[in-house]
């Protein structure tokens, strides 16, 4: 009946978290199934190569990360594994 | 040399012999040596060994199993031996045929365990309630590959009882399959058993340093046992089949398979004066030896005990464990002796061992694949032809 | 998820699972998710606080029998479909730890079928994870009793013409009280289920479809573990309460139904041979 003239004082906070995502590259083998398996396309499988010669998975956008942990939970070699990160620096780290 | 050796005093002095069959005897004695797992499989004439065990492991917390087959009674005997409990096995021929790749595994993995086999005829099913000593190369080559193997040879109902604890401590001791060579008339037959009062017990080697630092084939003592750390502690190791190096993990270059069977094979070798047991008579001035072992040396003892009263300077050896073959102690006997005869129960097994002598003396065979014991008279007469 | 490291520049640098794994030991074909199921388990292990004293990993031989060497714990890897009975005799010996037999189809339902059905007849308390890949993977892709009908293996250049085994109505038949079977990527599912066979008495067998992509894809439909996986994934049928001999099987055409098909109480090997002997303490 009346419009409401309650506002609220402050926005909402944002509640960004931040993911920090470590591959051992020694272990990593480059069988992309973390790819695969990301949501949000966060990893790929780089450039760079390892000792063995084989390309290992980088995290190319790990500020997309949401912990999802699928990636750590799928690896079949325990080369990636997702920690969380106290700020944006830290994921990038 | 750090062995763990104890004295354990049984909670009753049993005041006289009892009558007992070879198989109960057996089980007597693994019993008195600690065996508190018994993973078994019915064989004719083996079958009472496990029926004893079923009635009095319960009574000692101990863990009698029937398995499905003889193959998961040896390896559920690895199993319980690998979470530090002392375990046996009994079979005869045909089982001990199956378990011929589970003893590779044990020698491989380095696991104290007692096989008990009560030869019958073979090959095949053969005859299931006789005797029988054609399995002795089986009980020493059954499973592929290059090793060593332990192989007792009781030839009286005591010592069913006194080998299976002879057996269990060897197995301790060395970290190693052992097997009880008996026959069917050993199992079967009944004779006055002493049971001993104290038994001096053999555990096996405990490893001395932190879980961090054990490797588990790792071997810092001369007698080339590693330490055995079990399930259940706060030791991790792995025990693989496969050629492995000293921390287990598996290798597939040449030099650790030859570093691995060289030394399991020493580690038996080195303790042929330890292991190695034998009964002799009339030894000295013989120049005629005649060698037995089991049922059937009491037929040749009594036949050279004939000869010797005749005046023949015939000696006897009985065999108390087959093999590592006595090597030594034949050859000695080629400094006085002129002849050496065999007599088993088999179509000649262990006298091949005997013919590598050819060179220092003659050999002949009173060797008949029969399943009974050769009459005394009978080998007698055979003796008497070789004087 | 692991708690927030230190900061400062001092990461994690560890993966979480390296103080229950040797990492070095991981022998296994690029994709393969047979390594999947060892870090669900060891994942489940860590959550439940378990030690080297605690438990112990028997597998046999074949491409999952390499699997209990990734474990700093006792683990034995021995001969060919023997797994299950090293683990009875384990068990019986020191039943306070927990035993697991990791092995493949063909070591646990082939040469090792009888120990199976009879572990599972006796209920032994063990936890016996089974990867099915339908193949004997490690010696050359050789036809498993798992292998379907048509399939071209190393041995059945010209097509399987063996109708292949359904392990869990074989399992849940022999006596088994607790059967389960996930597709290996499910890895969320696989480790409740792990959880829950790990924590109960009697015999557990959870059956993981793993698509062997090296011997058995590339004779078959020349996939890769991806392509394999999302096939996989799109035959999966997840049931609730579905009864074992309806639990159907077929990789080609699908459904692969999933879910848990037995889950009943029953009385333990260990605590049958117990109370023997406590009646026999009385008597």
């Amino acid at each position: 009946m009346f419009p409401s003239n309650r506002r609220p004082i402050l926005a909402p906070p944002q509640i960004k978290k931040y993911y920090r995502i470590t591959v051992d590259s020694e272990q990593c083998d480059g069988c992309s199934l973390c790819t695969a398996f990301c949501p949000l396309d966060v990893l790929e499988i780089g450039a760079a190569t390892n000792r063995r010669m084989l390309h290992y998975a980088v995290a190319a956008n790990p500020l997309n990360c949401l912990g999802c942990d699928q990636c750590e939970r799928i690896c079949p070699t325990a080369a990636i594994f997702v920690t969380e990160a106290a700020s944006e620096g830290e994921a990038l780290a | 040399m750090k062995n763990n050796s104890i004295t354990v005093e049984k909670p009753r002095a049993v005041p006289a012999p009892v009558l007992s069959t070879g198989n109960h005897a057996c089980a007597e004695g693994a019993l008195a040596a600690g065996c508190r797992f018994f993973g078994g499989y019915p064989i004719t004439p083996s079958s009472e060994v496990a029926e004893l065990m079923s009635k009095r492991l319960p009574l000692v917390e101990g863990t009698f199993v029937q398995m499905e087959d003889e193959i998961a009674s040896i390896v559920a005997c690895l199993g319980a031996s690998f979470a530090g409990v002392k375990a046996m096995t009994a079979t005869s021929g045909p089982g001990l045929s199956l378990m011929a790749e589970s003893i590779g595994l044990a020698v491989m993995l380095e696991v104290p365990l007692v096989i008990v086999t009560v030869m019958r005829g073979g090959p095949s099913t053969g005859q299931p309630t006789n005797a029988s000593q054609s399995d002795v190369y089986q009980v020493r080559y059954a499973s592929h590959g290059d090793y060593e193997l332990i192989v007792l040879a009781p030839g009286s109902v005591q010592e069913m009882y006194e080998m299976t604890i002879r057996a269990f401590n060897l197995s301790e001791r060395y970290r190693t399959p052992v097997i009880v060579a008996a026959d069917g008339t050993l199992g079967q037959m009944m004779e006055p058993l002493s049971l001993k009062p104290a038994v001096e017990l053999v555990q096996r080697k405990q490893p001395q340093v932190s879980p961090q630092d054990y490797k588990p084939f790792q071997v810092l003592d001369d007698d080339l046992v590693p330490a055995m750390a079990v399930a259940g502690t706060d030791y991790d190791f792995y025990a693989t089949g496969l050629t492995h190096d000293e921390m287990g993990n598996p290798r597939m270059d040449p030099e650790s398979a030859e570093k691995l069977i060289k030394r399991l094979c020493a580690k038996i070798r080195r303790a042929r004066s330890h292991i190695n047991d034998w009964e002799t008579y009339c030894l000295e001035d013989a120049k005629l030896v005649v060698l037995a072992y089991g049922i059937n040396a009491r037929g040749v003892r009594e036949a050279a005990e004939q000869l010797r009263a005749e005046g023949h300077k015939i000696g006897m050896i009985r065999l108390k464990s087959l093999w590592p073959f006595p090597d030594d102690l034949i050859d000695q006997l080629g400094h006085q002796v002129q002849k050496v005869v065999v007599s088993e129960l088999n179509n000649g097994m262990l006298i091949r061992e005997v013919e590598r002598f050819r060179h220092r003396f003659s050999v002949a065979g009173i060797t008949v694949p029969t399943p009974v014991p050769l009459q005394p008279s009978r080998i007698y007469q055979r003796l008497r032809e070789e004087i | 998820m692991q708690p927030h490291p230190i900061g400062d520049g001092h990461y994690q640098t560890e993966h979480p699972l390296t103080e229950m794994l040797n990492l070095h030991r991981f022998v296994f074909c690029s994709g393969c998710l047979i390594g999947t199921v060892i870090t669900s388990l060891a994942t489940c292990l860590t959550q439940e606080n378990l030690t080297a004293r605690d438990y112990a990993i028997v597998s046999g031989i074949g491409c999952t029998g390499r699997s209990s060497g990734c474990f700093k714990a006792p683990a034995f890897h021995t001969t060919h479909g023997r797994a299950i009975p090293f683990a009875t005799g384990l068990k019986l010996a020191r039943p306070r730890i927990k035993v697991f037999v990791l092995s493949g189809d063909g070591d646990l339902s082939a040469i090792g079928g009888n120990h199976l059905i009879h572990a599972a007849r006796r209920n032994v308390d063990i936890s016996v994870i089974c990867v099915n890949n339908s193949v004997y993977g490690m010696t050359g892709g050789q036809a498993a009793p798992t292998t379907q009908l048509g399939d071209i293996t190393s041995t059945t250049p010209y097509g399987n013409v063996e109708p292949p085994f359904n392990l869990v109505d074989l399992a849940a038949a022999s006596g088994a009280t607790y059967v389960a079977r996930w597709p290996g990527y499910d890895t969320l599912r696989l480790q409740k289920s792990l959880r829950k066979a790990m924590n109960r008495a009697g015999f557990s067998f959870i059956e993981v479809i793993v698509p062997c992509f090296t011997q058995y894809g590339r004779r078959n439909r020349k996939e890769g573990t991806i392509e394999m996986m999302e096939r996989l994934r799109e035959i999966v049928d997840l049931r609730v309460g579905c009864p074992p001999h309806d639990a159907v099987l077929d990789l080609n055409s699908g459904p692969v139904v999933c879910g848990e098909f037995v889950e009943t109480d029953g009385v333990g090997f260990v605590e049958n041979l117990q109370r023997l002997r406590e009646r026999l303490k009385e008597g």
